[in-house]
C-alpha cells in the first residue's frame, strides 16, 4: 500500500509550490512555464479524482447506446472503450443518425454528456460558465438581425 | 537558435545591400516572443545611407529548425504579407527575404516593426490598449474586408492551392483524413464533420483568408490596431472563415461573453466587414463557419499536441493543447444543437 501523500495529495502540494512559491519571483516565458506546469497538475489532480468514474460511465453509456451484441473483445476499458468509440463513428459517418428524432438526440446528449466529463477535468471553469449561461436559455434570446448596416 | 556574433556580422552584410545601403551596423538583437513554428527577433540597426538611412528597428522572422513539412516557408509568408500590403491591409511593412541558410541557420524575413502589443490576455482585459473596443471591433472587421480583395490570380500567390470542390468540402475532407492517419476515433468531431457536410451553404468565389486570424495575432497601441501577424496558415478559402475563426469561444481569452475576440460583440464585428466593403452577411451562413472553426481548430489542437507526443518538439504548451479539444467539441456541439432547434444565436 503506497504511503501518503496520495497522488493526488502530491499533485495538489506541487501545483501549490509552484504558485505560492516560484512563480511570484517569476517573469515572462519561465512564469507562462510554471503557471502552465501548475494548470497540469490541476489537471493531473481532477483526473486522479474522477478519471476511472468517468470512463466506467462513458462505457456503459456507449455500451448501452450501441446495443446488445456490440460487446467488445478487448480487455481494458480504454481498449473496449476505443473500439466502441470505433464502432460509433462509423456509424456517423454512415449516417445512421443523420434523420431528425430520438436516436439522433440520444447520440448528440451522449456526446455532449462525454464532452463534458472531458470539461470536469481539463476546465472546469469554462464548464461552470457555460451551465450558468445555459440556465436562463428559456429566456429571450438576443436575435441577430440579418441587417448589418454601419 | 542564438544570433551570435558572427551570425552578426552576417547578417549586417546581407542587411546592407537589401537596404541599398553601404553600411549597417546591428546595435541590437532581441529575442521576441515567437510561435512554435518560428522565431523572432527584433533588430536595432543605424542604417548608413541610402532609403533606409538612420535608426531603424526591424523584426528578423526566421524558421525554427525542425519544423513540420507542409508548413508554409518564410518566401511564401513573405509573398502573402506583400499581397495583403498591396491592398491596403493593416500589416508590417514586408521587406525582405531570403532563403540563404548560411546567414543565421535558417531561411529569414525581415519587416518593419511595428509599435504595440499582441498579447491576447492583456488586450482583451487593459482597456488602455487598443482604444475603444467596438471601433477596434469594426475596424478589425473592415481588415478582414481587405484581406479578401486579394483574389486568386494575384501575383505572386501562385503557390497557393485553389479549392476546387468548394472550400468547405475541401476542409472537411482534409480534416477527416488526419483524424484517420491519427487513428483515435473522435465520435464528437465525427459528428460535427457529418454536420458541417450536409449543411453546406453556398460555395462562395474563393478569397484570401488569413487563417488564424484572432485575438493574439495582431498588434494594438493605446489607439487601436497596428499590425496583423502569423500568415502562414494564408489560403484561399470561404468568404466566412476568418469571421468565424475570430469569433470562436476558445479566442475569447476568458471573456467569454464578448463574442467577436474578448472585445466586442459579432455584430460589431460584421458591421465593419461589411462597411469595408465585405459580402452581404446571412447570419446562418457565418454561424455555419463558426461551427466549421472549431471543428477545424479541434482537429488542429490534436495535431499540435501529436508534435510532442511524436518527439518533434518537447512542449508543455504543445501537450496541453491536446487537453483543449473538448472545448471546441462543447462549443461545436452546443452550436449545432442551437441551429437545430431553430433558435436565434
Amino acid at each position: 500500500m503506497q504511503d501518503r501523500p496520495t497522488a493526488e495529495e502530491l499533485a495538489a502540494a506541487a501545483r501549490a509550490a509552484l504558485l505560492d512559491n516560484v512563480a511570484p519571483s517569476l517573469t515572462g516565458e519561465a512564469r507562462k512555464e510554471t503557471l502552465m506546469a501548475a494548470n497540469a497538475l490541476a489537471m493531473i489532480e481532477r483526473e486522479l479524482k474522477w478519471g476511472a468514474e468517468v470512463e466506467r460511465e462513458e462505457l456503459a453509456s456507449l455500451s448501452e447506446l450501441l446495443g446488445a451484441g456490440e460487446e467488445s473483445q478487448a480487455s481494458t476499458p480504454r481498449e473496449q472503450l476505443t473500439q466502441l468509440n470505433r464502432r460509433l463513428v462509423d456509424k456517423i459517418r454512415g449516417g445512421e443518425f443523420d434523420d431528425p428524432g430520438s436516436r439522433r438526440n440520444k447520440i448528440a446528449r451522449f456526446l455532449r454528456g462525454v464532452t463534458i466529463a472531458k470539461l470536469r477535468i481539463s476546465n472546469p471553469k469554462l464548464l461552470a460558465w457555460e451551465e450558468q449561461a445555459d440556465a436562463p436559455q428559456q429566456a429571450v434570446q438576443p436575435a441577430v438581425s440579418g441587417k448589418c448596416n454601419g | 537558435m542564438v544570433v551570435d556574433d558572427e551570425a552578426r556580422a552576417r547578417l549586417a552584410a546581407f542587411l546592407a545591400p537589401a537596404a541599398s545601403a553601404s553600411n549597417v551596423e546591428i546595435r541590437n538583437v532581441t529575442s521576441l516572443a515567437g510561435g512554435t513554428l518560428q522565431e523572432n527577433f527584433l533588430l536595432d540597426v543605424v542604417v548608413s545611407d541610402g532609403p533606409e538611412a538612420g535608426a531603424r528597428r526591424y523584426v528578423l522572422r526566421a524558421t525554427r529548425p525542425g519544423s513540420i513539412e507542409g508548413s508554409m516557408s518564410r518566401a511564401e509568408e513573405f509573398a502573402i504579407m506583400r499581397a495583403v500590403h498591396s491592398v491596403g491591409v493593416t500589416v508590417p511593412e514586408p521587406l525582405w527575404i531570403t532563403q540563404d541558410h548560411g546567414i543565421i541557420g535558417a531561411e529569414f524575413l525581415v519587416m518593419r516593426f511595428v509599435p504595440g502589443i499582441a498579447l491576447a490576455h492583456r488586450i482583451v482585459r487593459d482597456p488602455r490598449w487598443g482604444g475603444e473596443r467596438q471601433l477596434l471591433a469594426e475596424r478589425i472587421g473592415r481588415e478582414v474586408a481587405l484581406i479578401q480583395q486579394v483574389r486568386p490570380g494575384h501575383a505572386g500567390l501562385e503557390f497557393l492551392p485553389v479549392p476546387q470542390r468548394g472550400a468547405a468540402q475541401e476542409l472537411i475532407d482534409s480534416l477527416r483524413l488526419y483524424l484517420d492517419r491519427e487513428g483515435t476515433p473522435r465520435p464528437a468531431i465525427e459528428w460535427c464533420l457529418r454536420w458541417l457536410e450536409r449543411n453546406k451553404p453556398p460555395r462562395r468565389s474563393p478569397v484570401l483568408t488569413h487563417g488564424d486570424f484572432r485575438t493574439g495575432n495582431y498588434m494594438v497601441d493605446e489607439h487601436g490596431l497596428t499590425g496583423i501577424l502569423d500568415w502562414e496558415l494564408a489560403a484561399w478559402g470561404d468568404p466566412h472563415l476568418d469571421l468565424g475563426w475570430f469569433c470562436m469561444k476558445f479566442w475569447r481569452c476568458g471573456q467569454f461573453d464578448k463574442e467577436a475576440g474578448g472585445i466586442a460583440d459579432r455584430q460589431d464585428l460584421w458591421r465593419g466587414y461589411q462597411a469595408g466593403g465585405g459580402r452581404q452577411l446571412v447570419p446562418e451562413e457565418v454561424m455555419y463557419w463558426e461551427v466549421m472553426a472549431n471543428t477545424r481548430w479541434a482537429v488542429l489542437s490534436i495535431q499540435q499536441a501529436a508534435r510532442h507526443f511524436e518527439g518533434s518538439l518537447a512542449s508543455l504548451e504543445l501537450a496541453l493543447t491536446g487537453r483543449c479539444t473538448a472545448e471546441m467539441e462543447y462549443e461545436a456541439l452546443r452550436l449545432i444543437a442551437l441551429v437545430e432547434k431553430g433558435a436565434k444565436i
